[in-house]
């Protein structure tokens, strides 16, 4: 029967393209079943993919064979590198991307597969059957599975809002989804609704662009795909720009309080504080007028800009003439109106690492419905529950990513030893191993996780070749010594600008000194001693070289902390004890820690608790 | 120490068991259940209500043992965290022994070993460890300055100042975050801003309590004063003076005091250990060299350090031992013979510090006269006036980072050149030029008690270690803002000062610094 698949992914964004994606690469039969309105891989908000820490993700992502980076490089028409003069280890990569040709790449690539089937179908319910799965439709067919992944994102009993106007949806000019208990009643969801935003849409021709600060494709930024030439461009390259709000702006808005669903009671959900909504900014913070607005095309042949910074629930009228007080957006005509999302959201802690559901075998969750926010995140979540449920089906060891070498290791430890209580995004904050955890040395990290997966790809061998040179390049720095005792190489580091050479100097030594580049003096180096490496091992090799002594001095400290972490722990115990708040034992019966680290991690823990626990452990 | 890991319930004598008193309270802790020990009250345990006192008799088979007052706190809401009942009963000591007997033989309780209640409030984190450090200090105080600083750990200023330098770390670690994550959000300069401000306002906190450490403040727990000299110069005459009894033998014998001798005065409010040193001189007696490297430790260590010298017996071999000692006050004895002058002029104390120079008389029955002192020719520094060092609380404002301000004297701390008036303002207080010995030097030591403890100097060791570490720490950080630009480093080294922090209050927790980020920052594009 040709309804029989392998595994059936629910859900057509980014966490069920990853999927798809990933798990066709086993051979497996795949199915995706995605709702008949809706596009793939879709970017219903900022049209952008990566940032600060999820530019790591998006590499990850793109190491274990993953198809982000590869659309993200081609529908990208402005690349940026962010905190760039902050230094190497805290830099990422953001593409602006055209969210036509995102959609049109990203389905192109997945029809490609020849095991993959894309479904356009509603569904409408999920049932077990005798350790299989079975799908039925609103059309009224029925489609089985022996593994499920389930990622709807936020069509669950999706609500939209915009001012008094209210209806059911998971996007603008998309139906809803049955709630998610509906469609699989043995699944614990979060007892509050998580609510997200996004701002009006803005005709592009009403926008004044000559008073706004410009802000250019970088052509220095590496594109995603490990395997692309760093700098081409598929695309064309458009700028995008920044403005601000006034204290006109704000006083509309806050003399519009009571007409705002998320002040009015209207929304129940919890939005998410990083991403807060022009009302929350207004309200949250009375003393601060102007806040930035980037003013970001959504395509290149599409009429509507992303001003990103003012997502808003307020009634169209207000949205109008609070939108107009803003520089350059005089005469700015909204073409959809700005709106918030209310859905329902799994319990992650029901979850396993694999994203796999601990009760229920075979049966996996990822990205927004998990209560993430970003469309990175719900990607390195698909990816994972793809890779998952493949070794699963096919007998073979899990693989689970340690949050020491990746943000995809931290997210999915945070997501599932944890109750969420407001949408999760990946800030590198969340990672205790920041100095390691770059955009530079993904394939130094990721390489023994997509060994796991027992490929050999184009991308395996590149891989593997890239892992050579490194060892190659970094045994040529451990063994060159620059001698003070000869003039010449006096003469060479003043010619050089390396500063002095009062005592023998070792490469590394060199690439350290803080008015250095350690990057660019490595590439002359090279250069120099004819030694013809591939730039992004230059730069690898360089920036742990700068790293090093802080990244093992971060090791050292980090180990203090994980003996502790690593201590066993009695949750029963504490659940049960009178010196630990009521809301803390709440959470430690619903999480069940097993080390003092998980408990560490749990939100809504308190320093006290922890301290008690911890003065219990010694 | 295995009994720390032991459950069971204990049972001590709160109020000491070394005389009769009218009332004693003795404390039960770790009971599982009040009504388990019905069968030593009258009272009906089930109508006890928590926190009240109600009256009744210990009995037990038929035998009242006493009668009193009984307090029940429950577990979470007591002293330990646990189970706690509390008796006051009558203080006879063998009133109480029987009680206790009682509880411990028939209730199955344990005689609670010293300081195991507070042991326990620690391990149930009714008090943290900085606080169970106040405690001991609070119980154990033997000067006001302890009294009020182990109060201050517990509850007061000491403690809230932690909790604020906690915050402002908290602070400075969201605005290093900002400054990486969302620093498109924030805008680059205003990030620029609060990391400098934030991190301003934690070396301000910081530096105020490192100030708090400087000086020899360990002489402060216990401070002594010493007395050296060579032997019969006089040292048992000013000892039994300052004591205002006899307590050394004295004698015109040389070597009378082989060893020193302590006694404590109490001067306002504080207890000060006077020591009477061996007498420190020439000698090839190997048990009496023993006695003077002794004399030289104590010395060292000492809070205020007298040198008195006789004229007419010091050789200058014996004046140059003291080359590496700030003395407070140098006495010359003998004041009232003839040839004095002569005499002194004759002393070499080119090698001799001190704050203060004077003469003496002794007079036999305890008293004695002082006058100030000029000696010409060469000396070490010396103030020859008995001026006061300076008013009290004579430190103000704060020390901004990088800038370094000199304290007021401490011990032990060198000084080039002549000593004078400390104070900012530079005025000095004049005491009289001559008088009794006792006042004189009992008020000079009293200033510098008062001067030492003006910036209410931390006690605790531990504390002064990790306050001085997370000082440093600061620096470094300090030096890196202004000579680097990468942030992902000083991320790191943020953490670093993070858990020198956590030795001193307790644990950061990730979760602190995000409700951080998100209570005092405007964050989202």
């Amino acid at each position: 029967m040709s309804n029989r698949y392998d595994i059936l992914i629910i859900g057509g964004g980014h966490a069920g393209s990853e999927a798809a994606w990933i798990s066709s690469q086993f051979d497996l039969k795949v199915g995706l079943i995605s709702g008949p309105g809706a596009s793939l891989a879709s970017t219903p908000c900022n049209p952008a993919i990566g940032g600060v820490g999820k530019g790591q993700v998006v590499r990850e992502i793109d190491s274990l064979g993953g198809l982000m980076g590869i659309v993200a490089d081609l529908a990208g028409i402005q690349f940026r590198t962010l905190n760039e003069s902050k230094g190497f280890a805290v830099q990422s990569t953001r593409v602006q991307v055209d969210k036509e040709l995102y959609t049109k790449y990203a389905e192109e690539l997945l029809s490609s597969k020849e095991n993959l089937s894309i479904v356009r179908e509603m569904v409408k319910a999920v049932k077990r059957d005798d350790g299989k799965f079975i799908v039925s439709t609103e059309s009224g067919k029925t489609y089985s599975a022996s593994k499920v992944i389930i990622t709807t994102g936020t069509f669950l009993a999706g609500k939209l809002h915009t001012g008094e106007e209210q209806k059911a949806g998971g996007r603008v000019e998309c139906e809803e989804s049955v709630g998610l208990n509906d469609l699989f009643s043995e699944i614990k969801t979060l007892p509050n609704r998580f609510k997200t935003g996004t701002p009006p849409r803005i005709d592009r021709k009403t926008i004044n662009y000559s008073v706004m600060e410009p802000q250019e494709s970088d052509f220095g930024t590496r594109n995603f795909h490990s395997l692309n030439e760093s700098f081409s461009r598929n695309s064309k390259q458009v700028p995008c720009f920044l403005t601000r709000t006034n204290s006109e702006t704000l006083s509309i808005i806050r003399a519009n309080k009571e007409r705002s669903p998320i002040f009015n009671g209207q929304i129940k959900g919890v939005g998410p504080r990083y991403c807060p909504s022009i009302e929350d900014k207004a309200f949250r913070y009375t003393e601060k007028d102007v806040h930035h607005v980037f003013v970001e095309p959504e395509g290149l042949n599409l009429e509507t800009i992303y001003p990103n910074g003012i997502s808003t629930s307020l009634p169209k009228d207000v949205q109008e003439s609070f939108i107009q007080t803003i520089s350059g957006l005089e005469n700015a005509k909204i073409l959809v109106h700005g709106y918030a999302v209310e859905y329902d959201v799994v319990d992650t802690s029901e979850l396993s690492r694999l994203m796999e559901y601990k009760d229920i075998s075979g049966l996996f969750f990822a990205g927004q419905v998990c209560g993430t926010s970003g469309y990175e995140e719900a990607a390195g979540q698909g990816i994972i529950a793809g890779i998952n449920a493949s070794l699963a089906f096919l007998g073979k060891e899990p693989l689970i990513l340690d949050r020491n070498d990746s943000y995809i290791g931290v997210m999915i430890e945070d997501l599932v030893s944890n109750k969420r209580d407001e949408p999760y995004r990946l800030f590198t904050a969340r990672s205790e191993n920041r100095l390691y955890v770059r955009e530079d040395n993904t394939i130094l990290r990721m390489n023994k996780y997509r060994k796991h997966l027992g490929f050999m790809s184009k991308l395996d061998i590149y891989q593997e070749s890239i892992l050579d040179e490194v060892e190659i390049l970094e045994n040529l720095i451990d063994s060159t010594m620059f001698y003070a005792t000869t003039p010449e190489t006096k003469a060479y580091f003043a010619q050089m600008n390396y500063g002095t050479l009062e005592a023998n100097v070792s490469f590394k030594e060199l690439l350290r000194r803080p008015t250095l580049n350690p990057v660019e003096v490595l590439a002359a180096e090279c250069l120099r001693m004819g030694a013809i490496f591939n730039s992004d091992v230059v730069r690898t090799v360089a920036v742990a070289a700068k790293y090093e002594g802080y990244i093992d001095r971060a090791i050292i400290e980090s180990e203090k902390i994980n003996r502790m972490s690593k201590k066993r722990i009695d949750w029963v115990v504490l659940a049960d004890s009178k010196n630990i708040s009521f809301e803390c034992k709440l959470r430690i019966k619903q999480i069940r820690p097993e080390t003092f680290g998980q408990l560490q991690r749990i939100d809504g823990i308190r320093p006290a608790t922890l301290a008690y626990v911890a003065g219990n452990l010694v | 120490m295995n009994f720390y890991t032991d459950e069971k319930s204990i049972i001590a004598c709160s109020t000491g068991t070394q005389s009769n008193t009218a009332i004693a309270v003795i404390r039960l802790s770790g009971f599982k259940n009040l009504l388990d020990l019905q069968k030593f009250f009258s009272f009906d345990l089930k109508k006890t209500e928590n926190r009240k006192s109600h009256l009744t008799n210990i009995i037990h088979e038929g035998i009242v043992f006493d009668n009193g007052l009984m307090v029940y706190f429950p577990e979470g809401q007591s002293y330990t965290g646990e189970n706690v009942l509390e008796l006051s009963v009558h203080g006879n000591q063998l009133n109480i022994q029987r009680i206790l007997d009682l509880f411990i033989k028939e209730g199955g309780l344990r005689s609670a070993h010293p300081g195991e209640f507070t042991y326990r409030a620690l391990k149930n984190k009714k008090l943290s460890l900085s606080q169970v450090e106040g405690l001991d200090m609070l119980l154990n105080a033997n000067s006001s300055l302890m009294l009020s600083q182990g109060l201050d750990i517990l509850q007061g200023d000491l403690h809230a100042q932690y909790l604020a330098l906690y915050d402002a770390y908290l602070k400075l670690k969201a605005a290093v975050e900002i400054s990486i994550d969302f620093s498109e959000d924030v805008g680059a300069e205003e990030t620029q801003k609060l990391f400098q401000s934030s991190f301003d306002k934690f070396f301000k906190l910081i530096s105020s309590l490192k100030t708090r450490t400087e000086g020899n403040v360990s002489a402060l727990l216990s401070p002594e004063i010493v007395l050296v000299g060579q032997t019969n110069a006089g040292k048992s005459s000013l000892f039994n003076i300052l004591l205002k009894h006899d307590r050394s033998i004295v004698s015109n014998i040389a070597g009378t005091t082989r060893d020193y001798v302590s006694e404590v005065i109490h001067l306002d409010g504080t207890n000060f250990k006077l020591v009477d040193t061996a007498g420190i001189r020439e000698s090839t007696d190997v048990i009496e060299n023993i006695g003077i490297d002794r004399a030289m430790g104590i010395l060292n260590r000492a809070f205020y350090k007298i040198l008195i010298v006789n004229p007419f017996e010091t050789k200058a071999e014996y004046l140059k031992k003291f080359s590496d000692i700030d003395f407070d006050f140098l006495v010359v004895s003998h004041a009232d013979k003839n040839d004095f002058l002569e005499q002194l002029s004759l002393v070499n104390f080119s090698k001799i510090k001190t704050k203060f120079l004077a003469k003496a008389t002794f007079e036999s029955g305890g008293s004695g006269s002082i006058e100030p002192l000029k000696i010409d020719g060469p000396m070490g520094p010396v103030l020859t006036d008995f001026g006061s060092i300076g008013p009290k609380n004579s430190v103000s404002g704060s020390i901004e980072p990088g800038q370094k301000k000199s304290g007021p004297i401490e011990p032990g701390q060198k000084k080039s050149g002549p000593i004078e008036s400390v104070g900012p303002s530079g005025s000095i207080e004049l005491l009289k030029n001559a008088g009794p010995i006792e006042p004189v030097l009992k008020s000079n030591i009293l200033r510098k008690f008062e001067i030492s403890t003006a910036n209410n100097p931390i006690l605790l060791e531990r504390h002064r270690d990790v306050i001085n570490k997370i000082y440093r720490d600061s620096v470094i950080f300090n030096n890196n803002i202004n000579g680097l630009s990468d942030i992902a480093i000083l991320s790191s080294e943020v953490n670093i000062l993070g858990h020198s922090l956590t030795e001193l209050i307790g644990i950061v927790s990730p979760n602190d610094v995000l409700n951080s980020i998100f209570a005092n920052f405007c964050i989202g594009k």
